[in-house]
């Protein structure tokens, strides 16, 4: 719980700051795909894992992946429809019988038709998620943290000591 | 110094796009764990698996080692001694070496399949090298409790007289030397008769009025001569108005009727009762006899069940402990499933269920199976006594998926042990739903020390250095047994100590004629409190012996003690039955007669009230009839 919180600290930080937009919106496209998969699933732990390895930002990919489970739950019957077009096609069953019976891909619970459709959904829809993603923060920094940096109570708060000593601080510690 | 800054700034490396610390962290917890199961883990398991054995062996259990594989799934347990928890300088079972090979396929569906299995050295009551340590104190659970005490209770029962020894007592001249009129006893049979003679006369005082009124019944007699009294008129309005008066006396004696009735049915109630609370003091006569019985220490011996009582203990002893294991398996054996497709139930999930396509199962494993496990054990081994070689094939906790039931095979000898032809067959199988074992044990021979029949202080009574042969068969579900044992001792010496010499002198002529004994047991119902059914020919041959000795003996002991109650009773007996026989004749008759004029009384009123109709009718048809005859005659008609 400390490391999620010290992570949405960090997303704030870096979310107003100038860099590391790729690291929020692959961040942010890997808590999509997280968000609409079953949490303790074999894929679902993959995914965790792949945020804690690689460098994105993991703030991001944690708020994206509850805010994306939140979705789900409206979207269940779309998922439906769409992971039980594809468990039902003649041409993969016999691929889909293979994975049924082997070790350890049964955890994934791919034959079901929420997971499945969830799964697919996230996983096509992830590359445009990031383009989607990185659009969004520039645009908020430039739309939203500009203005927001102009107005007179900022400056106000920039002028005071302890916003000068939390800067000291966190360029020596941050 | 922002010169420095800049600096800093600038000699500050770019980080990659792999979290290092991170991956160094997993690294280390990775060899963290293979450094622990590599030098360790084999260890701990060791400490854990005894610690776990003994405590619910309740005595020591030692493992010598184990030895884990990752590379392979296996593991291999040596030197298992469990410890007897009622002999802990014995074994009760030790195994040499208990070897697993398990599937990596299986294992990583979350299945435990076995693969191949070797259990070696396996042996039974064999001699520790130090006695093990034995843990009473630990807290039993309730039905280990009712186990336990009902070994006591067996141990008590063996070790205290038994009908052997009553038996004993006969052959020493039988009880009742002592003259019964010389003991006063109070009976419950005397002290009732003088309560039920006052109760008799109290009865009679309170029915004399009651019955003398049933005798009369003056009330009803009267409105019954009322409504005879009744002369209907000609006129028709008079006649109804007569017939109402008559319905009202009708009314009014059904009163009367109605509360003789319930008078009689009162009378008689006590009557009956106190008919029965008579009839009750014979019961008082039995229970008295037996209390003179019981002062007088006269023995019930029923031949028939001498076996059941004197071979109890030991079948108990065959079978019990075996039971008591099985009734620990059974609480780890899956419990049933109502159908085969709940194994492939959908699982509850938080969000929205979605639906579980099932595709054809072309390689599954039931959650356990050990497909085989080879049994052997050698008497080479100086540790061990026993040689035995069999195998256990298919124990899964889903027999369907594995569709052959679970088998187990073992024979074999101990030659130092004196034992032969030991063989042990079970079919385990749920194909039913419910888990039942059928088995089949046998030995062919094997030695018998001492069986104690009979110990007390002024008998005892045992089977010595004889050898049998035995065979178990039958079947154990999950809740009951039914077993079916024969044992036949052979060659049998017997241990006679008698404290009088001629019973001593009389019991060894009997036994020395009785070589074998031919014992069949029959085990049914709950592990917990079996019914325990058991015959042989030792009843036969032992009543065949005692006879000439104790017969009469016993009956004529009954008979004085009966008597001596009777003839204290007899005279108030009579007296009561003469008191009440009386009341037969001067109460229950005329409630009896009462009764029957009662019933008669209700159908006079419907005879009066019939007959005045038929006249009412006849005299319509008559003059109709007249009426008729003067109309032809006027129109003269021809007919």
């Amino acid at each position: 719980m400390t490391y999620i919180l010290k992570e949405i600290f960090k997303l704030i930080k870096i979310l107003n700051s100038e860099n590391g937009t790729n690291q929020i919106a692959f961040g942010l496209t890997l808590g999509f795909v997280l968000g609409f998969s079953p949490f303790l699933s074999l894929q679902g732990l993959l995914i965790l894992l792949l945020i804690l390895i690689i460098r994105v930002q993991a703030g991001a990919a944690f708020l994206s992946a509850f805010f994306f489970s939140l979705v789900a739950y409206l979207l269940d019957p779309m998922f439906h429809a769409i992971g039980e077009s594809i468990l039902m096609m003649e041409a993969l069953s016999g691929i889909f019988t293979t994975l049924y019976n082997m070790p350890l891909i049964p955890f994934t619970r791919f034959n079901n038709t929420i997971v499945m459709g969830g799964g697919i959904f996230g996983i096509v829809l992830a590359p445009i998620m990031y383009y989607v993603f990185k659009f969004l923060v520039s645009k908020y920094r430039k739309a939203i943290l500009e203005r927001f940096q102009q107005t007179k109570f900022w400056k106000a708060v920039k002028a005071t000591s302890f916003y000068k000593w939390y800067m000291k601080y966190d360029e020596y510690f941050g | 110094m922002e010169e420095n800054n800049d600096k800093k700034k600038k000699t500050k490396k770019p980080k990659g796009p792999i979290r290092t610390g991170l991956l160094t962290f997993l690294v280390v917890f990775v060899a963290g764990i293979f450094i622990y199961t590599k030098f360790f883990l084999d260890t701990h398991l060791r400490w854990g698996i005894q610690t776990a054995l003994t405590y619910a062996n309740h005595a020591e259990v030692n493992v010598r080692s184990v030895t884990t594989s990752f590379t392979k799934p296996s593991f291999a347990i040596k030197g298992i001694q469990v410890t007897d928890f009622n002999n802990p300088e014995f074994n009760s079972i030790q195994v040499g070496e208990a070897s697993y090979q398990l599937l990596w396929d299986a294992l990583l569906r979350f299945k435990i399949v076995i693969d191949k299995a070797n259990l070696t050295g396996l042996g039974f009551n064999q001699k520790r090298k130090s006695p093990g340590k034995i843990y009473p104190e630990v807290k039993e659970d309730a039905e280990e409790s009712l186990l336990a005490k009902e070994t006591k209770k067996e141990v008590e029962e063996i070790t205290n007289d038994n009908v052997l020894g009553d038996v004993a007592k006969l052959l020493d001249g039988g009880p009742l030397k002592q003259n019964i009129k010389d003991i006063k006893f109070d009976f419950k049979s005397e002290q009732r008769i003088k309560e039920l003679e006052k109760l008799v006369d109290e009865k009679k005082a309170t029915w004399k009025n009651d019955v003398k009124e049933i005798k009369e019944l003056d009330k009803l007699n009267d409105v019954i001569k009322r409504a005879k009294a009744i002369k209907f008129d000609k006129n028709p309005i008079k006649a109804a108005k007569q017939l109402k008066e008559l319905s009202a006396l009708k009314k009014e004696a059904d009163g009367y009727i109605k509360n003789y009735k319930s008078k009689i049915s009162g009378l008689k109630s006590d009557y009956t009762s106190l008919k029965n609370s008579i009839g009750e003091v014979d019961d008082l006569i039995k229970e008295d006899t037996k209390m003179v019985q019981e002062h007088f220490k006269i023995p019930e011996i029923n031949f028939s069940e001498i076996s059941e009582r004197v071979f109890q203990k030991y079948v108990m002893s065959m079978i019990g402990p075996y039971m008591k294991y099985w009734h620990m398996v059974k609480e780890y054996i899956p419990a049933r499933k109502k159908n085969y497709k709940e194994e492939f139930k959908e699982e509850k999930r938080v969000r929205a269920a979605g639906v579980n396509i099932a595709f054809p199962i072309t390689k599954g494993y039931p959650f356990f199976w050990l497909k085989r496990m080879d049994i052997s054990s050698d008497s080479k081994n100086e540790d061990n006594a026993y040689n035995l070689e069999g195998f256990i094939t298919n124990a899964s906790s889903n027999e369907k998926i594995v569709g052959k039931p679970m088998v187990m095979k073992i024979s074999g000898d101990a030659p130092a042990k004196k034992i032969s032809g030991i063989s042990f067959d079970a079919t385990v199988s749920n194909k039913s739903g419910e888990y039942k074992a059928d088995v089949l044990g046998k030995v062919a021979s094997f030695p018998v020390e001492k069986v104690s029949l009979s110990k007390s202080s002024k008998f005892g009574l045992a089977l010595t250095d004889s050898t049998a042969n035995t065979t178990v068969e039958g079947s154990l579900g999950i809740k009951e047994a039914n077993l079916e044992m024969r044992t036949v001792f052979n060659s049998i010496k017997w241990d006679i100590n008698a404290e009088s010499e001629k019973t001593g002198k009389i019991f060894n002529e009997i036994f020395t004629k009785m070589p074998e004994v031919d014992l069949k047991g029959r085990i049914r119902g709950n592990y917990l409190k079996p019914r325990i059914k058991i015959s042989s020919n030792f009843d036969q041959q032992l009543k065949a012996g005692v006879k000439s000795y104790i017969s009469g003996k016993l009956d004529e002991a009954k008979a004085k003690a009966r008597k001596a109650v009777e003839d204290r009773i007899a005279e108030s007996k009579s007296k009561l039955l003469n008191n009440f026989g009386a009341t037969e004749q001067g109460y229950l008759k005329p409630l009896l007669d009462g009764d029957k004029k009662l019933s008669d009384a209700g159908g006079i009123f419907d005879q009066i009230k019939k007959e005045q109709e038929n006249k009412a009718k006849n005299k319509v048809e008559n003059k109709a009839k007249k009426e008729l005859k003067k109309l032809k005659e006027k129109l003269k008609l021809p007919f």
